[in-house]
């Protein structure tokens, strides 16, 4: 079941309590994107979604086409799986060796840990395509740094808590930088500004250093 | 083809802004809207104009700023209330005010002085100026890089260019004013209309009766992200949740217990509990307020505001 409020003069919060509809409200984004006019902007979030229209919007549509949605959940699309390819090399982990002894295992360990996982895209904000991802091992849960460091570079693999994120570009930042990444993961240049999507998997493609360093330079 | 004249930027004070409605539709990729803190002033300096709804305008935040105009055309500044002085041909001028059109000859400069009240000022010119849009939007987010020069504030010796009107043209197009029922006053004391929302049930009456009960100052940290208010702070504020979207004007308690209004920059999702939003029409009017200002809050209902935003959307577009 999902719950409907009108949180202010545009903007209508979805949520819901079950796993079954959470995992779905991607799908409901893109439900409501195809069949509603006038919708600007859909933001989701782990449990919720926020639907953002204009003076236009009928509130009352916004709820009917929720509920087409609920009937058909059953049938839903499955998302796509994405590879990051990431590089843990010494010179681009600032953190990794402190990780490592905070979390009392090695740095081999703690990047087996890390690319072992199947993460997902739980959302996307902070900043321009700062993406969310789920589903960090247990064993790499970490706080945040009690300090954030004024400037992560953009590229930075990063974990804090439950979650794990590649920094889209330069910024401040407070979680643990354990690689880097050579893709952007947003770039305002591009038709397709963020890969990513809210609900895909990810999963990360270990790089050695002269694999990253070259890496875009095979002109095929 | 139609030939451009150009704007340069001699003192920009503070912060100086171009603005349009905003960046619309990128919120789900982490794009926050922008546009102006004010969008009553924004809209009405383009009316004067008879401009796009749209068209780009200068947000100049404290005042403090001077421009040249390299050639005549005409402008309107609403907002904040700053004086205006023109530095060549002062002898010739009529006493220009703002919350009216304004005509400028070519070779002009404007000065801009400091907000006697209000904090933000929008200076429109007739027909717009001419800037490439980046997702959408002229307007600048420096914190996302988007916008015109990068995103950045203007700064010093920045042009902007604007269409080249013909003397007749400009001849025949009267000075409008903005009725002055229209005009706000932003020294007095404001109500924001809170409509509940998000986390809303989570506060205790109690809690709820003291936010509404009290009067809160601006505190100086306030920006075109978030404005922050100083009081009495709430004790045991209900715990951080889930990451979700912030709406515009939502109204957001982190563990000091003090209140935070989310504004035009706001990041797009975040995890403090949240009382509902306040009025737009009413988060506009906050934008305008002075640090050390104060505020209360009030409880309305999202059709109630949706009504009054109804009628402001109808009569400017």
């Amino acid at each position: 079941m999902y719950c409907i409020d009108y949180v202010n003069e545009d903007s209508v919060l979805v949520s819901s309590q079950s796993a079954v509809h959470c995992q779905a409200l991607p799908d409901l984004a893109n439900f409501l994107k195809h069949q509603l006019t006038n919708i600007t902007d859909i933001i989701v979030a782990s449990d919720t979604l926020l639907c953002i229209g204009n003076s236009q919007t009928q509130f009352e549509s916004i709820s009917i086409a929720v509920q087409q949605f609920e009937v058909q959940l059953s049938k839903r699309t499955s998302h796509q799986v994405f590879d990051i390819p990431v590089c843990y090399a010494e010179q681009l982990a600032p953190d990794l060796t402190a990780v490592a002894q905070q979390l009392q295992l090695s740095v081999n360990q703690v990047i087996e840990l890390h690319k072992q996982s199947v993460y997902k895209v739980k959302m996307i904000g902070f900043m321009p395509g700062f993406t969310y991802l789920s589903g960090l091992n247990p064993q790499l849960k970490l706080p945040r740094k009690s300090t954030p460091v004024s400037k992560v570079p953009a590229g930075s693999l990063a974990i804090a808590e439950e979650m794990s994120a590649v920094y889209p570009s330069d910024s401040p930042g407070g979680w643990h930088i354990i690689g880097q990444s050579p893709i952007k993961l947003f770039d305002k240049h591009l038709d397709l500004m963020c890969p990513l999507t809210v609900g895909d998997q990810v999963r990360f493609i270990e790089l050695s250093y002269e694999e990253f360093l070259s890496y875009g330079d095979s002109s095929d | 083809m139609t030939k451009a004249a150009s704007l340069t930027v001699l003192r920009s004070g503070p912060q100086m802004l171009v603005v349009d409605q905003g960046r619309i539709g990128f919120q789900h990729i982490g794009v926050s809207p922008g546009g102006p803190a004010d969008k009553h002033a924004f809209n009405w300096a383009n009316r004067l104009l008879a401009n796009h709804v749209n068209s780009p305008a200068l947000e100049i935040t404290f005042g403090g700023a001077k421009l040249h105009f390299e050639q005549a055309c005409q402008i309107a500044v609403c907002g904040a209330e700053v004086p205006l002085t023109f530095e060549i041909n002062k002898a010739n001028n009529k006493p220009i005010t703002t919350w009216q059109s304004i005509d400028v000859e070519a070779g002009q400069t404007l000065s801009i002085g400091a907000s006697r009240s209000g904090l933000r000022a929008y200076l429109a010119i007739q027909g717009g100026f001419l800037l490439d849009s980046e997702l959408n939007s002229v307007s600048s987010s420096p914190k996302q890089a988007l916008g015109p020069f990068n995103g950045r504030a203007l700064q010093q010796n920045d042009k902007l260019h604007y269409c080249i009107k013909s003397a007749k043209q400009l001849a025949s197009t009267p000075v409008q004013q903005t009725p002055y029922q229209f005009i706000p006053n932003y020294k007095e004391h404001l109500k924001l209309a809170l409509i509940p929302g998000y986390q809303f049930h989570a506060f205790s009456t109690q809690q709820r009766q003291q936010i509404l009960q009290q009067e809160y100052q601006l505190s100086e940290l306030s920006d075109r992200m978030g404005v922050r208010l100083k009081g009495i702070a709430l004790d045991n504020v209900p715990r951080t949740k889930e990451s979700e979207a912030i709406a515009l004007g939502a109204v957001q308690i982190p563990p000091n217990g003090l209140p935070i209004i989310l504004s035009v920059d706001r990041q797009t999702i975040g995890g403090y509990p949240k009382l509902g939003c306040i009025s737009r029409l009413d988060l506009f009017a906050l934008n305008q307020r002075h640090p050390k200002q104060s505020i209360s809050f009030y409880l309305s209902s999202a059709e109630e505001q949706r009504q009054r935003w109804l009628a402001f959307e109808n009569f400017f577009n």
